[in-house]
């Protein structure tokens, strides 16, 4: 009976909700009011309102920089959640999965992630500090590094890698992404305009553009070693300590 | 070509997502997402969307692929 009903709820749900998807207009239609105002607005005067080469940064920082914020608090807030149930992930070294696997990562991978790591790390720079003028940006360049680190933390063993990025390092790390939009957004404030407004108080209108500039970078920087901090920190936190009763381990 | 493309992408899109769904195997679901995840990488660089590309194949393909796996790592398996 409770199934019947169940299926009887959700299948007006859906037909419901097909209805009211039907009534919007064709996606991609050129007399949409989105193709109309906004998209021609963005794309015309997006490189000088923005001050980005790349629309998609531009609208992430400064059209929506709001938005944006609050990703990056959510972000810290999942964080908190991880760490609340599964611990901060400072293990003792050699208490792993990892350390303790039973087959060990044969030399060609271990000596292939050590060469690859650099680059991949380097690639992750270029890949956060080009965010406003090439494809990439903040997001996209942390959660690169995060995965350079995941992979080194495979091969090379949970020690090497986690004396590299000690707990006192990522959690400075990890609160610079919320509070880099702040002290921006405060700037802004202070040189009379909206907050999170990328001008400077003090300085004429030449150097205006070099200072917005210089704010969309420390802003793309702060996001992107937060989400770096933040996925290192989630993976150390899912590698505790062996459990007791570990033979029987699923596939 | 390019639409044959597009159709074979497609097909295969469906296919991995419905395997990831309903195997019963956790690591061959797991598997299925991360090759989701590429193909999903592969067609938004073919609607011109170079930022959703990268965000897609790093953050999905690598990192919630390896976060799925040290979860199942974690567990135990009964029949019954």
């Amino acid at each position: 009976m409770k199934r019947v009903l169940a299926i009887l709820f959700v299948s007006a749900l859906a037909a419901l909700l097909l209805y009211a998807a039907a009534l919007l207009p064709p996606m991609g239609d050129a007399d949409n009011p989105t193709n109309q105002h906004i998209a021609p607005r963005y794309l015309e005067r997006g490189p000088e309102e923005a001050g980005t080469h790349n629309i998609v940064a531009g609208v992430l920082l400064n059209y929506r920089g709001y938005d944006t914020m609050a990703e990056v608090a959510v972000l810290s807030a999942a964080l908190a959640g991880v760490f609340a149930v599964l611990g901060k992930g400072r293990t003792r070294i050699g208490s792993t999965f990892i350390d303790g696997a039973r087959v060990e990562f044969s030399i060609v991978s271990r000596i292939a992630v050590i060469l690859l790591v650099s680059f991949i790390m380097l690639l992750s720079i270029q890949v956060i500090l080009q965010g406003t003028n090439l494809p990439g940006g903040g997001f996209q360049g942390g959660a690169a590094i995060g995965a350079g680190v995941m992979i080194s933390t495979l091969a090379l063993g949970f020690g090497r890698t986690q004396h590299r990025v000690p707990y006192s390092l990522r959690a400075i790390l990890e609160s610079t992404g919320i509070l880099a939009f702040f002290v921006v957004g405060t700037i802004g404030v202070v040189s009379g305009a909206n907050f999170l407004t990328y001008t400077l108080p003090g300085i004429n209108e030449q150097a205006q553009a070099i200072a917005r500039t210089t704010m969309l970078i420390v802003v793309e920087i702060g996001i992107g070693v937060m989400v770096g901090a933040v996925a290192t920190s989630v993976f150390f936190a899912l590698l505790r300590e062996k459990e007791a009763h570990d033979v029987d381990r699923a596939a | 070509m390019l639409q044959s493309l597009n159709i074979v992408l497609l097909i295969l899109l469906v296919v991995t997502a419905l395997t990831a769904c309903l195997h019963r195997n956790l690591l061959v679901a797991v598997i299925m997402l991360s090759a989701f995840s590429l193909i999903m990488g592969a067609m938004w660089v073919m609607l011109r969307a170079p930022d959703l590309a990268l965000a897609e194949v790093v953050a999905i393909g690598v990192i919630t692929t390896t976060f799925f796996i040290a979860s199942i790592f974690r567990t135990q398996r009964r029949e019954e």
